[in-house]
């Protein structure tokens, strides 16, 4: 199977054990899911056209999403809480392809809406994860991070070798995402989000060894029947 | 942005801990530093400051106030302050899953220069006017979090929820790929900005990659083509397989499709719903490493050998193989096979490549000398 298909399986069977449901969205998205809803002020130069890729005819604020977490604001706006969901899919960054960049890659994000949900919380359940993917062994560090749809936000390194390396960007979901949705009822009622954004290109990288980003979709067997 | 060691010490009258203690602080506590360059007598740190902090003027007294509420030094309270806000102290505890006193929650406030009055299970905070980033009870939480170490916050388990359904679109998709991975495809995943399609995008990165496919056939053939150029033998079929998404008629669908050699069949996923849950358990080859391999021009070379009946054509292989060293990068793979009274004929293809050039035929004939050498060695003979 393709290294990234087996990533993917295996990260949304173990979040399907935690009670999460897997789902998708729209590979080209409004501006308001990518953006508005996610609270990503409006003279942020992610919204600009060096960093995402726009549709014509401009008019209509249509793109290629640039992250998972659309899908995220989607269900909010949507089913209400509460909910554990799990979206993996392919996002696109207007950015020059190299060894370590493409265009397109693939991210799993995460979103559950729960009573009383917290930080604590969050770290177990992604700690859970890592821990289930790459083995017992693992060692995570935490730090604080900013994400504008989440506050508090954090990150979380895991050790390969003798290095650190980013896997995730997580949060408590911020309250304007609750309001963008229309979720102010939920969140005065005590509802709280734990949302997360992890790589599966770089994780499979890490994960196999491989240098160069572009070999995932070369559609080349030398490649591709190594795994 | 690169900030000075010498500099943060320059607010303090005490000395600090030394530089890559310092790094560690501060990325655990407030922003990821990159690294530490030592430039003349000074260390300088590359801190990646954060977006809602990264304001202009940003400057090593940032950093020294942020290094003094780490630190648990003095905090400078000499600046100018946003109006008064009530937090409640339960809903930082809420939010962090910690169970801090009221008293402890405006001890790591105060150490950020921000102005605390306990107000029973409520504080009263002022907040520096530099800090525009805290207007809500989620950045005070922010602040006693990272103080605290969000490293230090001990996980708490989510409660259980059963095992949630797949979904048709994923039942379908696991279905598939079950299907033709288990008949010998391989998975494809191909480019959605093709040079043609429907939906234009406004800045392409290529004049190539300027509309979204409306189709998966295109890709794949250029594929199923290019992979036919790395094959041993004429008749090796390719076998590929891509799911995606398309974009046609003003439509986003899931497309499945199929190359068997240039045959390419192509059909909507909707058409193909309805159909048992399948698992994909053993098409995961976890203990994987990569093996980098190379882009540059392959030799094909054969060899047939006499040898006696008895003896196996892997044996045979296995001694080619042995003799061949590391430019032999597929094969020896046995095409044709007769016997003739108390002797087998084999015949073997080879590809011979380097990692970092292109091959010269005669390093690949000094090869061959070595091979057809060690096989005559064993008494064989080689048909020339």
């Amino acid at each position: 199977m393709h290294p990234l298909s087996q990533i993917i399986h295996r990260s949304t069977e173990i979040f399907r054990d935690l009670g999460f449901t897997i789902t998708s969205g729209p590979e080209i998205e409004t501006e308001f899911f990518n953006f508005d809803a996610l609270n990503i002020p409006a003279n942020h130069p992610a919204r600009g056209m060096q960093d995402t890729f726009w549709l014509e005819p401009l008019a209509d604020r249509k793109l290629l999403r640039t992250h998972m977490t659309a899908v995220s604001a989607r269900y909010l706006k949507e089913f209400g809480a509460p909910f554990r969901l799990v979206s993996p899919g392919r996002v696109f960054r207007n950015e020059a392809t190299d060894a370590t960049h493409e265009a397109q890659f693939y991210q799993l994000d995460g979103l559950a809406v729960e009573k009383g949900a917290n930080l604590a919380q969050l770290k177990w359940l992604l700690e859970n994860y890592y821990r289930r993917l790459l083995g017992d062994s693992i060692q995570f560090r935490w730090r604080p991070s900013y994400f504008s749809f989440v506050e508090p936000g954090v990150e979380l390194d895991i050790k390969w070798g003798d290095r650190w390396l980013e896997v995730v960007g997580a949060g408590m979901l911020h309250p304007n995402v609750f309001k963008a949705a229309g979720r102010e009822k939920e969140y005065a009622e005590g509802y709280r989000g734990l949302a997360f954004g992890s790589t599966i290109d770089r994780l499979a990288m890490i994960k196999y060894g491989i240098d160069d980003i572009r070999l995932f979709y070369g559609g080349d067997l030398r490649f591709l029947k190594q795994f | 942005m690169k900030i000075s060691y010498n500099n943060i010490q320059e607010h303090f009258s005490q000395p600090l801990p030394a530089v890559n203690e310092l790094a560690d602080l501060i990325t655990a506590h407030v922003w990821e530093v990159d690294g530490v360059e030592q430039v003349g007598g000074d260390q300088i740190l590359d801190i990646k400051v954060l977006p809602d902090r990264n304001y202009p003027g940003f400057s090593a007294k940032d950093v020294a106030w942020e290094v003094a509420a780490i630190l648990d030094l003095p905090p400078d309270t000499s600046g100018e302050y946003n109006p008064e806000l009530t937090i409640a102290v339960a809903g930082i505890n809420n939010l962090l899953g910690l169970n801090l006193a009221a008293s402890e929650v405006a001890g790591y406030l105060q150490r950020l220069r921000i102005k605390v009055q306990e107000e029973g299970e409520n504080l009263r905070v002022q907040a520096p006017v530099d800090r525009k980033d805290l207007m809500i009870l989620e950045d005070f939480a922010d602040e006693v979090g990272r103080l605290y170490g969000v490293d230090k916050i001990p996980p708490q388990p989510l409660a259980p929820v059963a095992k949630p359904e797949l979904s048709p679109l994923e039942q379908t998709m696991r279905y598939l790929r079950a299907k033709y991975l288990s008949e010998g495809y391989t998975e494809v995943y191909g480019y959605s900005l093709r040079p043609t399609g429907e939906v234009k995008v406004a800045k392409p990165l290529a004049s190539d990659k300027g509309y979204l496919r409306t189709n998966l056939t295109d890709w794949l053939l250029e594929r199923v083509k290019f992979n036919k150029t790395n094959v041993l033998f004429e008749k090796d079929e390719i076998k590929l397989f891509e799911l995606g998404k398309v974009f046609v008629g003003g439509q986003e669908e899931w497309h499945l499709a199929v190359a068997n050699g240039e045959k390419i069949e192509e059909r909507k996923l909707e058409e193909l719903a309805d159909v048992p849950e399948a698992n994909l358990d053993k098409f995961i080859h976890w203990d994987v490493t990569f093996k980098p391999f190379s882009l540059q021009p392959r030799i094909i070379r054969d060899i047939a050998v006499w040898v006696p009946a008895d003896i196996a054509s892997t044996t045979v292989a296995e001694l080619i193989k042995s003799q061949a060293g590391e430019l032999l990068v597929e094969g020896p793979v046995l095409f044709d096979e007769f016997k003739k009274g108390d002797k087998t004929s084999y015949a073997f293809r080879m590809a011979f490549q380097a990692m970092d050039r292109t091959l010269e035929d005669k390093e690949v004939n000094e090869v061959m000398v070595k091979v057809v050498a060690g096989l005559e060695k064993q008494g064989w003979e080689v048909r020339k």
